[in-house]
């Protein structure tokens, strides 16, 4: 059998700033390595050298798209290891910024598995139009359309401006309404569903061996999600269910999201409702105490955990971050493997890897 | 909630302990879900598979720390499961000290399919030698580096400085 190597990538679009090495006999995929690392920038070398709170930006700039997430979940080992508790305030505006980004991080992977990946331009137009509206939403809040660096050890760094709860709820209340229209033109477009509907199937057995998190691992039939199993800003105070589904194709990889979003929106209703009074943030040292912790935070692409350890300095002694992307990737070798080359780029899509986020 | 939540993670410390007998040095309960568990490299593969089939059915995370003053070189496992709920809101921490010179260990790989990138990070990161692993080869960085393993601790970098 005489084969052909395949490279796909590492030019931006349809892989992003990664390659993908294809063996091939005819069309079908007989093996696929991805090689990673093309934006490594040392993060966790840098990270050595820096104070606590210079380590912020740095530390959520490998996903821009979902930033709160990587901000908190590099924050909460440090706030373990001062004992800061976050008054309740600063807790709820957490997980309300955190919310509101996970649907934007959703609307542009759908963007991107729409426009790039399916050739749908007109998911691209929804999806980057609709999170336009939450970036509005984020720059209210933090200043920043993307980036905030908004959670700083002990709590937020300001308060809910005049008007964003009015302005939250017309955005959900428009947003609501058009996930309608995209379910309707995208995800339940025949074209669309054949397209994805029983491509690159992960069963359930071979998601947990293989350690995939988020959603990749829910549309595989394994609910696990750390906002309901170890409940971490104020997820155990509100009401919502973990969307799931037992086919592991890359058309329920989708549908997760797609119902995820519904669950923030549902979510950030009762934010909004229950919003306590008080503080918005503690001190705290500027030092990471002696120790080791680890945090774990449910990131729009899955479990993130920051694994800190300290030595008494206002530098950490060590950052290991372990993010989403990263563990999603163990699946992409695994999926395509005996597929046809036209079905990669619905497999590669369907996981909203985000190279920056896996490379660091 | 917390001294109900504790203790049911020193049951799980202790169960680990009374399994494993002389195989860990150390299981601990810390707080609000996190175990710490300590092992030597021999025996390291015995723990893992006990460890797998106690229902630790995947890997959060692998990390080394480097201790150059102490000539010691850390490997850190972090575990959680996905098929057992009394497990799901814990992480257990299996370490294993090793010698800085030379560093290795058998990897842990064939029992958990996804250490199988982190021990390759491992490697590349610290020049660890992750031995039975079945594709030990660089990751992230760039093929001719040559340099030392960037994140042990004797590494400077003058611009960070």
């Amino acid at each position: 059998m005489s084969t052909l190597d395949l490279n796909v990538g590492p030019q931006h679009p349809g892989s992003g700033h990664m390659r993908i090495k294809a063996k091939t006999d005819g069309d079908i995929i007989v093996e696929a390595t991805p090689d990673i690392g093309y934006v490594h920038r040392g993060c966790e070398k840098i990270a050595e050298s820096r104070n606590i709170i210079k380590n912020i930006p740095m530390l959520e700039r490998p996903n821009i798209a979902d930033s709160s997430h990587l901000n908190w979940s590099y924050i909460k080992p440090i706030e373990e290891l001062q004992k800061v508790e976050v008054p309740e305030r600063g807790l709820h505006i957490r997980t309300m910024l955190c919310e509101i980004n996970r649907i934007a991080s959703h609307l542009y992977g759908m963007a991107i598995m729409g426009g790039i990946f399916s050739g749908h331009t007109t998911m691209y137009m929804f999806g980057f139009g609709d999170r336009e509206l939450l970036l509005d939403l984020h720059e209210m809040l933090t200043g920043a359309r993307m980036t905030f660096s908004f959670f700083v050890p002990g709590g937020v760094r300001r308060d809910l401006p005049k008007g964003f709860i009015e302005k939250l709820a017309e955005t959900l209340g428009y947003l609501e309404r058009h996930l309608v229209a995209i379910d309707r033109v995208f995800l339940s477009n025949p074209l669309f569903v054949e397209r994805a509907r029983g491509v690159g199937v992960l069963r359930k057995e071979d998601a947990i061996k293989l350690g995939v998190v988020g959603p990749v691992l829910r549309a595989s039939g394994v609910a696990c999600d750390v906002r309901k199993d170890t409940p971490y800003g104020v997820y155990d105070k509100v009401d919502f269910e973990i969307p799931s589904f037992k086919e592991g194709d890359s058309l329920s990889r989708w549908l997760v999201r797609f119902e995820e979003m519904k669950q923030s929106i549902l979510i950030l209703r009762q934010l909004m409702r229950d919003i306590p009074k008080g503080p918005i943030a503690r001190k705290s040292p500027l030092v990471v105490p002696k120790g080791e912790a680890i945090g774990r935070i449910e990131s729009s692409r899955g479990e993130i955990n920051h694994y800190i350890v300290g030595d008494g300095g206002d530098k950490p002694y060590r950052v290991k971050m372990s993010t989403g992307s990263f563990k999603n990737l163990a699946a992409l070798p695994f999926l395509l493997k005996g597929v046809r080359i036209g079905d990669l780029p619905i497999i590669y899509g369907s996981l909203d890897y985000w190279p920056v986020e896996a490379d660091r | 909630m917390t001294a109900t939540s504790s203790t049911l993670e020193q049951d799980i410390a202790i169960t680990i302990k009374e399994h494993l007998g002389s195989a860990v040095e150390n299981a601990t309960a810390l707080d609000k879900g996190r175990i710490s568990v300590i092992t030597r490299k021999e025996v390291a593969r015995d723990v893992a598979a006990w460890l797998q089939r106690f229902g630790l059915d995947h890997v959060l995370a692998v990390s080394g720390v480097d201790y150059p003053w102490e000539n010691r070189l850390d490997v850190v496992y972090f575990l959680s499961s996905y098929s057992r709920d009394n497990l799901k809101h814990v992480v257990v921490s299996l370490k294993i000290h090793l010698e800085r010179e030379k560093p290795s260990l058998p990897s842990l790989t064939p029992t958990w399919e996804s250490a199988n990138m982190f021990e390759r990070e491992t490697y590349e990161m610290f020049g660890v030698n992750f031995e039975g692993h079945p594709n030990l080869q660089k990751l992230l960085l760039e093929d001719n580096w040559d340099g030392p393993p960037p994140l042990r601790k004797d590494l400077k970098i003058p611009e960070l400085a």
